[in-house]
């Protein structure tokens, strides 16, 4: 089934052939689970995001346009159910990153010197707001391109563009200042 | 320090900074592009800048995403099953009740009809109305059938598809529902069991050659590998092509292409 587009298969799914969404699914959980766990959701919500994210495109397959890119569609739907998930747990701006994050480059990685980096990576990235790891994800992590990032958080290319250098600049700032010292 | 240096560095032309990440990104327009390398040929601090964005993309590229919980997709999987049920189940509970009352009906029939034969066991008529009995029996078996092959429950349908094997000269009607049920039952069970009943049907040329065709839509391995043998056996010449597709298919199930092989080998 790997020859089939993520557009072919969502077509079939939205004719009927329901059971074809878990090869979607498949395909696309690890990058949505990282968008969530990335952007500061923790572990298990993020599992529970995403198999919400999936179970909304079963619900409103018949919505989804022929030949409409899939993953703008998933990573819009994503990006609304966080949003939700956010607005009730009442944690905005300032969530931490999950501590999964810290403690997996702890255990999976044997380069002390590579460890390093990706901590204050993260720890730079837990230091700026989740709108701005957001957009960082979709652009860096997820390899979107701008005006599909500008499509999915509703704004417009020349936007994104000053957006994201806002963003990284403040990723920027406290990269260098934590690998500096 | 650090923030000292960035200071004496600060470049004032903020409408071009704000496009380096951009520029990085390829995401700028070609003028854009233009005047965003005019402006870093002669400031150092953009520069910098740049050289300071490309480090964190990469670092960002190299850091590695986390795995999903393993049981991640079966639970996915369970919930498409569970969605797809429910659906099927309004549908049939009207038929529910209507196949009950058919049955109901039947018992009554043989009940009367078997008195009537009790009654007056050495008539002449006896040996005709057998006959006309017999034929009305497998009227019914037809229409109890047709109702029990729409049910939600797989057990059902394969009563349904054991009523079909016992009609003697079923219509054309039943030999369709069972193709359908061959095509698209969802139980493997009753899949395998439509084939079977058909077997005693292939007789007929159209019957064969529906089964041929089927072939070619069915996904699983031990249905294949069924139908494989039973056309075999039937001498059907037109699987061949869809046997040779098998044989040549990666995909397809070790044993499937094994048994295609060898039916090749009889069939050619």
């Amino acid at each position: 089934m790997d020859w089939l587009s993520d557009e072919d298969i969502m077509q079939e799914v939205k004719q009927g052939n329901t059971d074809l969404l878990a090869l979607l699914f498949h395909r696309h959980h690890k990058h949505l689970f990282n968008f969530f766990l990335q952007t500061g959701v923790e572990y298990h919500h993020s599992e529970d995001l995403m198999q919400q994210v999936f179970y909304r495109i079963l619900k409103y397959r018949n919505s989804y346009r022929e030949h409409a890119d899939f993953r703008k569609w998933m990573f819009t739907i994503a990006r609304n159910i966080m949003r939700k998930h956010f607005e009730t747990r009442k944690r905005h701006q300032e969530q931490d990153l999950p501590d999964i994050l810290l403690n997996f480059i702890e255990n999976q990685i044997n380069n002390s010197d590579e460890e390093e980096k990706i901590k204050i990576l993260y720890t730079a990235l837990e230091n700026i707001p989740a709108q701005d790891r957001e957009l960082i994800n979709l652009s860096r992590f997820q390899g979107m391109k701008y005006e599909d990032i500008a499509e999915i958080t509703g704004t417009t290319v020349g936007a994104i563009k000053v957006k994201m250098h806002r963003a990284i600049k403040k990723l920027r700032d406290h990269y260098f200042q934590k690998a500096d010292q | 320090m650090t923030t000292q240096k960035i200071n004496t560095m600060k470049c004032n032309n903020t409408q071009i900074n704000a496009l380096l990440t951009a520029y990085l990104d390829k995401a700028l327009t070609p003028e854009e592009t233009i005047m965003v390398e005019a402006h870093l040929n002669n400031c150092s601090a953009c520069l910098h800048e740049l050289q300071e964005i490309r480090n964190i993309q990469q670092q960002i590229e190299q850091t590695p995403l986390i795995e999903p919980p393993e049981d991640a997709e079966k639970r996915f999987r369970q919930m498409l099953e569970k969605q797809s049920k429910p659906k099927k189940r309004s549908i049939t509970i009207t038929v529910d009740f209507s196949w009950k009352k058919i049955a109901a009906a039947i018992i009554i029939f043989l009940a009367g009809a078997a008195t009537a034969l009790l009654i007056q066991p050495n008539t002449e008529t006896s040996r005709s109305s057998l006959a006309s009995l017999e034929n009305q029996v497998s009227q019914m078996r037809q229409v109890l059938m047709a109702a029990l092959i729409k049910n939600d429950s797989p057990s059902d349908r394969l009563k349904a598809v054991q009523y079909a094997e016992q009609i003697s000269k079923p219509s054309p009607e039943v030999t369709n529902i069972l193709l359908e049920t061959l095509n698209h039952d969802p139980s493997v069970n009753v899949r395998l069991a439509a084939a079977n009943a058909l077997q005693e049907f292939a007789i007929h040329k159209e019957v064969r050659t529906a089964l041929a065709e089927s072939l070619q839509q069915q996904s699983d391995p031990m249905l294949q590998i069924v139908l494989i043998k039973m056309l075999v056996q039937l001498h059907e010449q037109s699987v061949v092509p869809t046997l040779q597709q098998f044989s040549h298919d990666e995909e397809t199930h070790e044993m499937v292409k094994k048994e295609a092989e060898e039916a090749l080998t009889v069939l050619l």
